[in-house]
């Protein structure tokens, strides 16, 4: 059944309001036993706009990432040092960017 | 054009048109003579009536309790539907009280398979689930067993639930006499690692493993039937669930898995398809995969489901459905997901209720065998809990005459990519035309290139700016059967300019309805397709896009119009704007075929062979489930099959069986009826003496 033009207009300007304002507040990376490092992303509206947290550091893929409620992502990679970028992809159209803070 | 009502003879014969559901309050019925009046009885009480407008229509009626039938009366003459029994309505609890428990298998080594981005398996995972089982009113020792594989879930301890979230749809298909597994797959989502791996393979092994723990188990009650199996994959699982078919296809003995439900799958391995079983998909417009257009609709479209629906073979069933989300399905998800509270969302119980309608339906036909269900995937007829929403349905079945895909390559059919690809010459070889004053363009279009386009294909883009415009396409003595359907997917061409809908040839919001007109080189019938459905306008979501539906005319609202019109020798199919309403438009087209049974040429038998249960014929990629097993000289390159089993179908399938033999040991001709199965192997249906 056909839909009146405002009701339909209304619908779709209602379907696209988006108010969560995803950001990065910081990111630590831990030593792990194995020589590997925890990965420790803190921010905000962290809401996942996709399959599964795609998570770069310097380019190098972050692995086992895992989300803690809308704040915390987490994850596991070989190395990185101070001020490498980090990149974090919970929409593919709005990929989020910070850089490491501090290692330890 | 000649009119029925102006014939002296008997009215033209009317049907009804399945399903009929407990409780419903209307009916849809085909090969109405116009103008008639139509009255739906059920025994001597009057349940409704409605003078004819079309030939196929919907008829309000009282809630329907018992066998009903129609009555259509014109000029003193009339024309009876047979009765037909209403069937309990898919999102009703079945008779059956579930039962639920824990199955623990233990642990298996995941076997590894090399893909392009690495390497999946290669670790251990756990064998568990969540089994739900049909506890009384077992008519047999085994049951049908339906698998559920979740998806990937970020929440790490949440993500140890995840094969809990799917309690709604175990009890409800246990209560319809399935025992329903959730499996584990936690641990193959810990080794999920973009981009090297995402482990669609080994969510496929776990699959695989646990039907073949659930088959040994003893203690299930009532035992699994490895015949009747059903497979339904969420999200990531769903790819997962349709790689475990592929690895069924390359056992030696394989399950009979009948069927595949996709609920909202990525598309991350766009190599991954539905083969050799049939498909239905549920994807919602307010699903979060589908905000972002470029990994939908772009070079890396890895949230593009859709396209796993282009690339399955048939049957092949989809709904899309308005405010359905992709977390609402498991019910552990839903509480910290993303979209849980946004504005245009179905609450999850209302998602899981229709749902759970749909995928009942699907499993009801594909695997317990009522056909009748078929009806609430293909329409006009919808489940009770979809009847208030927004459902945009395709329907592709396998018994079907192609006139035209536009030069797709169909591996199911063996047809390859038509080459050159040419908008003026359908599959048929025949000509198609576009014509009239009001033609803006009418171009051949890869839906790559459609920004708004979900689709893997290639189709007719169509616009217009006055309703002067007919498109042909030459049919070529096509024969279609008085059940049939004509089938032509189409959608509106949802298009924006500076982020608004584009509405140069669409008002927003607005449908477009199309004559249909069939002609046999003297004789001409024309159906609207809002007889049943116009083309909607695609659905209000995160982002629109431009979906096919299927549309769907039965053949006798044809000959209603036209008695006269012999659909054994059609010639040409002709497409219009109906009327000022639609002086513009701009759709596009794909897949105009007749829904029929298609025929082999008359041929004398080269081989007949028959054969114990289970034996079959052809490699796991081309396998047919057959005892009697036959090929002929005119078709060397095909083996036809049909199961002789001591069932309902036994009678008649013996009597198709003795005439096979008579044929051969005769040395006379036959054609037979057939539908597809697998690349050269075909179920026969209908043996006719030629």
């Amino acid at each position: 059944m056909p839909v009146p033009r405002d009701e339909w207009l209304r619908r779709r300007k209602a379907a696209r309001q988006r108010t969560l304002t995803p950001s990065l507040e910081s990111c630590v990376l831990t030593s792990r036993p194995d020589g590997s490092y925890d990965v420790n992303i803190r921010g905000t509206d962290l809401y996942l706009i996709g399959a599964i947290p795609i998570v770069e550091i310097g380019g190098r893929p972050v692995s086992r990432v895992t989300m803690e409620g809308h704040e915390f992502i987490k994850g596991i990679i070989d190395d990185g040092a101070v001020g490498e970028p980090v990149k974090v992809e919970l929409d593919p159209e709005n990929p989020l960017t910070t850089k490491i803070e501090q290692v330890s | 054009m000649s009119s029925s009502d102006n014939n002296s003879g008997p009215l033209h014969p009317i049907r009804i048109l399945s399903p009929v559901g407990i409780g419903d309050t209307s009916i849809w019925i085909s090969g109405v003579t116009p103008r008639a009046d139509v009255t739906v009885r059920q025994r001597s009480n009057t349940l409704g009536n409605r003078g004819a407008h079309a030939s196929v229509l919907e008829v309000p009626i009282s809630p329907v309790t018992g066998p009903v039938h129609a009555i259509a009366r014109l000029g003193g003459r009339s024309a009876r539907s047979p009765n037909v029994l209403p069937i309990r309505d898919p999102g009703e609890p079945g008779p059956s009280t579930p039962a639920k428990s824990e199955v623990n298998y233990g642990t298996f080594s995941v076997p590894v398979h090399s893909t392009p981005q690495g390497d999946d398996g290669g670790f251990n995972a756990p064998l568990r689930g969540e089994l739900y089982a049909p506890s009384d009113n077992i008519p047999h020792r085994t049951a049908p067993l339906v698998i559920m594989a979740h998806g990937h879930w970020p929440f790490e301890q949440a993500d140890l639930d995840s094969h809990r979230g799917y309690a709604w749809l175990g009890e409800h298909l246990a209560s319809w006499g399935f025992l329903f597994c959730s499996i584990d797959l936690s641990t193959v989502n810990r080794e999920s690692r973009y981009p090297q791996s995402l482990q669609q393979w080994a969510r496929a092994e776990v699959v695989m493993t646990m039907i073949d723990c659930l088959l040994d188990d003893s203690t299930i009650h009532p035992g699994v039937d490895r015949n009747r199996i059903g497979l339904i994959g969420h999200s990531m699982g769903g790819e997962g669930v349709v790689l475990a078919q592929t690895l069924n296809r390359q056992r030696r003995s394989p399950y009979g898995i009948k069927a595949i439900v996709n609920l909202a799958p990525t598309n991350y391995r766009t190599e991954v398809s539905s083969e050799g079983t049939s498909y239905f998909q549920i994807h919602g417009s307010m699903d979060r995969l589908l905000v972002s257009p470029s990994a939908v609709t772009g070079s890396e479209p890895r949230f593009n489901g859709f396209a796993l629906y282009d690339r399955a073979w048939r049957r092949r069933s989809f709904a899309w459905i308005e405010g359905v989300t992709h977390d609402g399905y498991n019910t552990v998800w839903w509480p910290t997901s993303g979209e849980l509270g946004v504005v245009g969302t179905l609450e999850a119980e209302e998602q899981h209720v229709v749902a759970q309608s749909f995928i009942t339906a699907f499993f009801a036909d594909e695997i317990l065998g009522q056909t009748d269900y078929r009806g609430y995937l293909r329409g006009p007829g919808l489940p009770q809990a979809a009847k208030q929403i927004r459902v945009q349905r395709q329907h592709q079945d396998s018994t079907v005459e192609i006139t035209d895909d536009f030069g797709d390559p169909n591996p199911q059919y063996l047809l390859e990519p038509q080459q050159p690809r040419q908008k003026d010459v359908n599959r048929r070889g025949q000509p198609v035309t576009v014509d009239g004053f009001g033609v803006q363009f009418w171009n051949l279009v890869d839906h790559l290139d459609i920004p708004t386009s979900v689709h893997v294909t290639h189709g007719l883009d169509i616009a217009w700016h006055t309703d002067d415009l007919t498109l042909s396409t030459g049919l070529d003595r096509l024969i279609a059967e008085p059940d049939g359907w004509l089938c032509i997917r189409a959608a509106i061409h949802y298009d924006e300019v500076d982020n608004e809908p584009n509405e140069e040839f669409v008002t927003a919001g607005a449908d477009i309805d199309l004559t249909i007109e069939l002609d046999d080189g003297s004789q001409r019938a024309a159906v609207n397709l809002s007889a049943i459905r116009a083309i909607e306008y695609p659905l209000a979501g995160w982002a629109n896009y431009s979906v096919y539906q299927t549309h769907r005319l039965p053949i006798d609202a044809f000959t209603a119009v036209n008695p006269e019109l012999d659909i054994r020798n059609l010639q040409w199919l002709r497409l219009r704007p109906n009327g000022v309403a639609n002086s513009s438009g701009w759709i596009l087209i794909d897949d105009i075929e007749f829904e029929t049974i298609s025929y082999t040429p008359a041929s004398t038998i080269s081989m007949l062979r028959a054969h114990r249960v289970g034996g079959g014929y052809g490699p796991p990629s081309d396998f047919i489930d057959a005892e009697i097993i036959t090929q002929l000289n005119e078709r060397p390159d095909e083996t036809f099959g049909f199961q002789l089993r001591n069932d309902q179908t036994y009678t008649a399938s013996y009597a198709m069986f003795q005439h096979l033999r008579s044929t051969l040991a005769n040395r006379s001709q036959i054609r037979l009826g057939y539908q597809w199965s697998g690349p050269t192997v075909r179920e026969i249906v209908r043996v006719i003496r030629a």
